[in-house]
């Protein structure tokens, strides 16, 4: 795999520092720059086009959420991660319609952040359990987000689906599994040969999949 | 002789009679007009002193927003930043995986802290995003609270206005749900925002008993909370009214034009 390149804005400089070189310190993964503001990254973008930038949300001159459309309107290629202290859901909410492809935040575990910076450059998205919770109901009301899968359609039997439903309805595997009468292991199991039916690399791309293709009821 | 004399007496008496009417008659327009005039006075002294009374409190409230947005930011930035970037830190730490997670539970626990104070000051979702998912998030909350039934819808333009404005509606709006809730015997609110570029209007309709503060002078003092609406309204120029609705409830409408 080749090397990710990463840019990384935050006005805070101890925060900074400490981003930069944890970053700088997973595998396979170099910083190319950091930036103290939006406005920054916007004007070093062009000299040295990273894959993915990592972007806080309030920020002097212009915060993450403008950079992340101006960057979504001037350079579509470039990945871009919000991590904030903000975690509530209308910030993800409002990040992700903006052009943000993944949402942290600053509460989550420092190696949550190699995970999403790989799961970004991937599948295109990266949220985890938290935030994938929060959009899930959106999602399915409005449709407003469009995951593109490159995969056939899949076949999922009648059980599949009904776990899906269930995860939907953010069911931990425990309750589905009582639902269902089955053992938890069971219902690991299905999930994992579901998420490898449709290239999925998490359950939201799962979750994802089933609103796309209208395979849960809302 | 005697007859003139007679009648000079008379006129003299006449005379003086008449000058000490003309004479009371002066006491009496003079005290009349002196006594307009210090009423005249006095009012002019009780409106000052009302207005005073007003401006004083725009400034208090206008004062208090600024210190608490001041405060909820440096708490934000400053110290938010600061225990995140040691917590971030310490996952780099070679130490004893317990005394770790110890640590980083009360790291988390201090940054929740932080968040929840500067929140509750100056909440973050209207300052980063705006008056309507502000408000919406505010509705959010209180129907968690599964009290009243909330109903929310927004329309219009995607504008952002000052934020003293943003801050004043949505101070109001929160008065105006709290009063709802602790005294109109409501069951269902409905909260509606247009925006545009040309300025904000906000409806808040209730099927309660029906308020309107009019019907409220008499009273000895009135609400702090209304006075506090009232101060906010002039504080950004904008108009609030109040209607009962039929059958029953209230109407409040606030409305605020950008003035250029």
């Amino acid at each position: 795999m080749n090397e990710i390149t990463v840019a990384i804005a935050d006005d805070q400089s101890i925060f900074r520092q400490g981003l930069v070189n944890l970053v700088g310190g997973f595998n396979n993964i170099r910083v190319l720059f950091s930036a103290e503001n939006g406005r920054e990254m916007l004007e070093k973008i062009p000299e040295n086009k990273p894959d993915l930038v990592l972007l806080d949300f309030r920020m002097p001159e212009l915060n993450g959420l403008e950079t992340a459309k101006l960057i979504r309107d001037q350079f579509s290629g470039v990945k871009v991660l919000i991590l904030s202290m903000y975690d509530d859901q209308e910030f993800v909410e409002t990040a992700m319609e903006n052009g943000a492809h993944g949402y942290l935040s600053k509460d989550d575990e420092p190696e949550e952040i190699e995970r999403a910076i790989l799961s970004t450059i991937e599948t295109g998205y990266y949220l985890n359990d938290r935030t994938s919770k929060m959009l899930i109901g959106k999602l399915i009301n409005q449709g407003t987000m469009k995951p593109e899968f490159k995969t056939p359609p899949v076949e999922f039997t009648a059980m599949e689906i009904q776990i899906l439903e269930l995860i939907c309805a953010e069911c931990t595997t425990q309750e589905i599994a009582d639902k269902l009468c089955k053992s938890k292991r069971t219902i690991e199991s299905s999930r994992t040969l579901m998420m490898q039916k449709i290239n999925a690399r998490n359950v939201v791309g799962l979750v994802m999949y089933a609103v796309k293709k209208n395979l849960v009821q809302s | 002789m005697d007859g003139q004399q007679t009648l000079d007496l008379g006129t003299v008496v006449i005379l003086g009679t008449m000058g000490m009417v003309i004479l009371a008659l002066g006491v009496v327009v003079f005290s009349f007009i002196y006594q307009r005039r210090m009423t005249a006075k006095q009012n002019e002294l009780t409106m000052l002193d009302l207005q005073h009374q007003k401006e004083l409190m725009g400034a208090v409230i206008q004062t208090k927003e600024l210190e608490q947005r001041r405060i909820a930011l440096e708490l934000h930035d400053d110290v938010g930043s600061t225990l995140t970037a040691i917590k971030f830190s310490v996952s780099s730490f070679t130490i004893d995986e317990k005394d770790k997670e110890l640590l980083n539970n009360n790291l988390a626990d201090a940054i929740q802290k932080v968040r929840r104070i500067s929140n509750d000051l100056l909440p973050s979702i209207l300052e980063e995003l705006g008056l309507v998912t502000g408000v919406k998030s505010l509705i959010k909350t209180l129907n968690d609270n599964k009290t009243l039934n909330y109903v929310f819808e927004s329309s219009g333009e995607h504008v952002r206005h000052p934020k003293d404005v943003e801050l004043a509606c949505y101070r109001i709006l929160q008065e105006l749900l709290n009063n709802i809730l602790k005294y109109a015997n409501a069951t269902e609110v409905h909260v509606t925002i247009v925006m545009s570029q040309s300025g904000i209007t906000i409806t808040v309709t209730d099927d309660g008993d029906g308020f309107v503060p009019e019907e409220h002078l008499d009273r000895e003092r009135p609400s702090l909370g209304l006075k506090n609406i009232e101060s906010r309204i002039q504080q950004i120029k904008g108009e609030i009214t109040y209607e009962k609705r039929l059958p029953k409830g209230t109407k409040v409408l606030i409305d605020w034009k950008r003035h250029e």
